[in-house]
């Protein structure tokens, strides 16, 4: 009896805190597929009326802006991010997990330590940073400060792949004269290839969320879907409905790729715990 | 030559570009930061140096902000902190002992916030909160005959520390959960048969065990709530009044919004240095070495 | 008229090329030349987009003339209308301007910081040339505005003299009729902020309204204006300097904290859409966010009926708060203004000048109901039959501009989070006072009067 109602206890805390998270949730949901809503959560009209953005282009800003032009400036500053972040760690991360060098030690360290300090307090300097070198406002160049963001932790989850694999693949290729380029190119590579895809979605991911850099340093010139999606938020040139649907659009391809995400980062093991997203 | 060099010292091959990038957006900054402190660099980046004006503006109070932002950052962390360490320990304890369905279902929910964009989740928020009949825990007050509360108003600080919390705590559960399955099954029956009860488990066995994750999360999320300032400036922007502004978002509303991007870097320098120091006791205290050890052996 | 007009805008091309593009005209006799030039547009919101669609039809103008001349010269205009709010668009030319974007013609809330900032360049020049063909008949309160160190840097061209706006059919269901109410709140302004809040109070306690009153969520002309009626002094027109005057200020503050004590204005002041749509709906009792072409944009997005704006709505300046001042009512600019990237700043002002012709003119102001800003747009046909704007026409006569000083939004930004501040009940009057006073240290020759 009393076991029974413990679990009764369990359940109900579980959910008087889970309860409001899922009438944001809903409503949030409601709000995109529905004329209006009532009760917070009751939609009124179903349907995708606030979907036609897709097919008719949103009065917003300078001029009438199709949603796919900016669908594409994001793909490419997302992908971008994801190519620098996959390249730079696979390299460091190989050197990390297979050779011996001064410094190694320190070097992981300071990536830790660089990644618990995070660019944001630094953004003001990389605003000149990027003016003066010509860079501001421009895709490929927000896209490389956004991914070096990443690179401190991509490097450990990189090591983290090398390490898994056994040391023997390597010593037979060494032993028949590969440089360790050739190492790293024709043996590694192809065995780590779903951790260069995590990699990838990794910088992919964190890129196409980013709101803080792409507000500062690329917002005006170039709309990417976060910054169009704030400035419609604080423009009030749509309703919510509205900006529900392109939220839910905005989410829908970082959603998909999490799931192929995780399948490779649960088994990665980093920093002593076990994967995270 | 180079292929020479690349057999004796084939590391700075694969390191260089990491180091290039990281020296380039890291290192400069940091030195940049320190020299636009000492300017008075404005909106049409004028500028000459200044000296220590900035500085002397900072810490002699002549900006009667700061006394308030300073009270709000110690506010945001004393609340978010636990909120998130505590918070994310009892909702994975709690996970832990419901059916596989429900625990599934739980996660998902504590989970989500991780995956959605920053802009959404701060939409989410504001929207919720929105202090009209059209918010949503309004119109839910409205429906049953209620008066509408202005939420912004009376509980800025709240809801600020929760939006954060509950991000944080999405990260920290996952942690938790995934430390917690991999005790063995052995100690937690051993106590049952004990006749322990579900805190008494936790307690004196599953926590303890814990330590370790329970340490690295708090040093990741203390130094998450110094650094980051994003959610809060896309759910109140620091209003009302300054109410949710922290060090951080107070030094980019400076050198953003009011344009005074010389003395807005002399506060962020103040947080470089923050961290700096913040960073150098926790490496200490956790034993740095031991941590890099611990990944490999487990690999 | 129209043809006089033409006749006008033709010497004006030929004398304007003649004077400024001589050696072009030389090289490009016989080739076609074209001058590409493009224009960013302010609406904010839809509204105004007829001050982009004015700036197109000029082009097209001058390029007939150009075609009746037979000059192988022509104009070519690439405009970008905005519907975003002034503060975004702002910083938007600002990042544009640096990323080396800038368009030639910007339409910006004036601000003399784009001038000592060396983004647009003064146009007396222009004005002077053209003054007896053109601008002769702009209402002459309106120069000031857009004068800094004694240059014009812009051409107005849109004008909002703001004020307050009620609904007369709140009063009706309170037991008042047409005649009391307008012996209580006179269209000339005779009256007091306090009269307004009174019956706003009433209103509130009744249930006829959810709000009493609203004002702007943000700091603009309105803003300014209330501040004038508690006789706070912000600005020195003698030394020009900014001013703080602390015992006004207080009594600003602390009605505004009262007000929000009684639930005739809410603690937190509403977005835009919900300002107008529940104004509209008779929601709210009066607003203070809003100006004589306002109705404009009601009927267009929110529904307002020709019979209501007759019948339930009354307009008038904003009303005295404390003793000894007069009703006043400002406005805040956006120019057109010409900015320093621009190559052929001469074709740019004759564009400008086309824009702003009395038929253009009539177009806007018949398009968004706001009053011309000049004389002769009003015998205009568009408009000459428009009651409502030949009625609230002679309000540019005497709207004030709100003053101009690099530091006076950035001064107005604080005085206005300061007052969401005191309403939401995070600092007391004083303290917001004392907030603005050591703002004011920051500022340079800021005067102070104590209290």
């Amino acid at each position: 009896m009393k076991k029974v109602l413990g679990k009764w206890t369990i359940y109900i805390s579980l959910s008087l805190i889970a309860i409001p998270f899922l009438v944001m949730y809903i409503a949030f949901f409601m709000q995109a597929f529905s004329k209006g809503i009532t009760l917070g959560v009751i939609p009124q009209k179903f349907g995708f009326s606030n979907f036609s953005f897709l097919w008719n282009p949103i009065p917003w800003g300078l001029e009438r802006t199709s949603i796919w032009g900016i669908f594409l400036n994001t793909v490419l500053f997302a992908s971008i991010s994801g190519f620098v972040v996959t390249i730079v760690c696979t390299l460091a991360g190989y050197a990390l997990s297979r050779l011996e060098f001064r410094g190694k030690v320190f070097f992981l360290s300071l990536q830790l330590m660089l990644h618990a300090i995070t660019g944001q307090i630094l953004l003001i300097a990389i605003f000149f940073l990027l003016f003066y070198t010509k860079l501001l406002y421009k895709i490929p160049g927000v896209a490389l400060a956004r991914a070096s963001l990443e690179i401190p932790l991509g490097i450990w989850m990189a090591k983290g792949f090398f390490d898994t694999v056994p040391w023997d693949v390597e010593r037979a290729a060494i032993m028949d004269g590969c440089t360790r380029f050739q190492v790293w190119y024709m043996i590694f590579l192809p065995i780590i290839k779903p951790g260069i895809g995590a990699l990838f979605i990794w910088g992919f991911l964190f890129a196409w969320h980013d709101f803080i850099y792409v507000y500062t340093l690329l917002s005006g010139t170039v709309p990417l879907l976060s910054t169009m999606l704030q400035g419609l938020l604080a423009t009030e040139v749509v309703d919510y409905g509205v900006i529900a649907a392109l939220s839910f659009f905005y989410m829908l391809p970082p959603l998909i790729l999490f799931v192929f995400l995780q399948k490779v980062l649960m088994k990665a093991p980093i920093m002593g715990g076990k994967g995270i997203a | 030559m180079a292929k020479g060099w690349l057999k004796i010292r084939p590391h700075w091959f694969f390191l260089s570009p990491g180091v290039l990038l990281i020296s380039f957006f890291y290192f400069i900054p940091v030195v940049l930061v320190f020299v636009i402190a000492f300017t008075n660099m404005d909106q049409a980046f004028n500028w000459r140096f200044v000296g220590l004006a900035n500085f002397s503006r900072l810490f002699t109070l002549r900006d009667p902000l700061i006394p308030r932002i300073i009270k709000n950052t110690i506010v945001y962390i004393v609340g978010a902190l636990p909120l998130t360490i505590i918070g994310a320990l009892l909702i994975s304890l709690l996970t832990m002992r419901v059916n596989r369905t429900a625990s599934l279902f739980f996660r998902a929910v504590f989970f989500l916030p991780r995956l959605i964009p920053p802009v959404v989740w701060g939409f989410l928020w504001m929207w919720s909160f929105e202090g009209t009949r059209y918010g949503v825990f309004n119109s839910i007050l409205g429906s049953f005959g209620l008066p509408i509360i202005h939420w912004f108003i009376k509980f800025p600080m709240l809801i600020v520390i929760f939006a954060n919390g509950f991000l944080g705590i999405s990260l920290a559960m996952l942690i938790f959960t995934s430390a917690i399955a991999s005790i063995p099954r052995d100690y937690l029956w051993a106590a049952e048969i004990d006749g322990a009860s579900f805190w008494q488990t936790s307690r004196f066995v599953i926590i303890p065990l814990l330590r370790w994750p329970i340490m690295t999360m708090t040093a990741w999320h203390l130094m998450s709530f110094i650094n980051s300032y994003v959610y809060i400036f896309l759910i109140t922007g620091g209003g009302p009044y300054h109410a949710t502004e922290v060090w951080a978002l107070y030094g980019y509303n400076t050198a953003f919004k009011n344009y005074q991007y010389g003395y807005g870097s002399s506060i962020m320098v103040v947080l470089v240095v923050i961290n700096v120091l913040l960073l150098i006791t926790l490496l200490r205290s956790f034993g740095m070495k031991k941590m890099i050890e611990r990944s490999r052996i487990e690999a | 008229m129209c043809k006089k007009l033409t006749m006008i805008g033709f010497l004006v091309v030929l004398i304007s090329l003649f004077i400024s593009t001589v050696p072009v005209i030389g090289v490009t006799i016989e080739s076609e030349k074209v001058y590409e030039l493009t224009a960013n547009i302010i609406g904010p919101g839809p509204i105004g987009t007829k001050k982009a669609e004015n700036i197109e039809s000029a082009a097209e103008e001058i390029n007939k003339m150009l075609e009746s001349m037979g000059s192988p010269v022509r104009v070519k205009v690439s405009v970008k209308f905005s519907t975003l709010k002034w503060g975004p668009f702002a910083d938007k030319f600002y990042m544009d301007f640096r990323a080396g974007k800038a368009p030639d013609i910007v339409n910006l809330r004036w601000d003399p910081k784009l001038a000592d900032g060396k983004f647009i360049i003064p146009l007396d020049k222009y004005i002077a040339m053209w003054w007896d063909l053109d601008f002769y008949d702009f209402y002459s309160n309106l120069w000031k505005g857009v004068t800094w160190k004694n240059n014009i840097w812009g051409i107005p061209n849109d004008i909002c003299p703001a004020g307050v706006w009620y609904r007369k059919d709140v009063l009706r269901k309170l037991g008042y009729n047409d005649e009391e109410i307008l012996k209580m709140l006179p269209s000339d302004g005779k009256t007091t902020l306090n009269k307004l809040a009174e019956l706003a109070k009433k209103a509130v306690d009744a249930g006829l309204v959810e709000y009493g009153i609203l004002h702007r969520p943000s700091k603009g002309a309105g803003f300014y204006a209330t501040l004038l009626e508690f006789g706070v002094k912000c600005y020195d027109t003698l030394t020009g300097n900014l001013v703080i005057d602390e015992p006004a200020l207080l009594k600003f503050y602390k009605w505004h904290a009262d007000m929000v004590k009684e639930g005739v204005i809410p603690p937190e002041p509403p977005s835009w859409k919900t300002i107008h749509a529940t104004f509209v709906e008779g929601k709210t009792f009066c607003t203070l966010a809003s100006h004589v072409g306002t109705p404009g944009e009601w009927k267009k997005k929110y529904g307002l009926t020709d019979k209501a704006l007759e019948n339930d709505l009354g307009f008038l300046p904003f009303p005295p708060a404390v003793r000894g001042i007069e009703p006043t009512s400002v406005h805040e600019f956006a120019p057109y203004l010409i900015t320093t990237k621009c190559k052929h700043p001469d074709i740019a002002a004759l564009l400008i000048m086309f824009a702003t012709s009395p038929h253009a003119c009539a177009i806007h102001s018949a398009y968004t109901l706001r009053p011309p800003y000049r004389g002769s747009a009003l015998e205009d046909p568009l408009i000459k039959d428009n009651e409502y704007i030949q009625k609230t026409a002679p309000s540019v006569r005497t709207v004030q501009p709100v003053p101009v000083h690099p530091n006076f939004w950035d001064y107005m930004t604080r005085a206005f989070n300061a007052l969401k501040g005191v309403e939401a009940g995070i600092i007391t009057p004083t303290q917001a006072v004392d907030d603005l006073k050591s703002f004011g240290t920051t500022i340079p020759h800021m005067e102070f009067i104590k209290k």
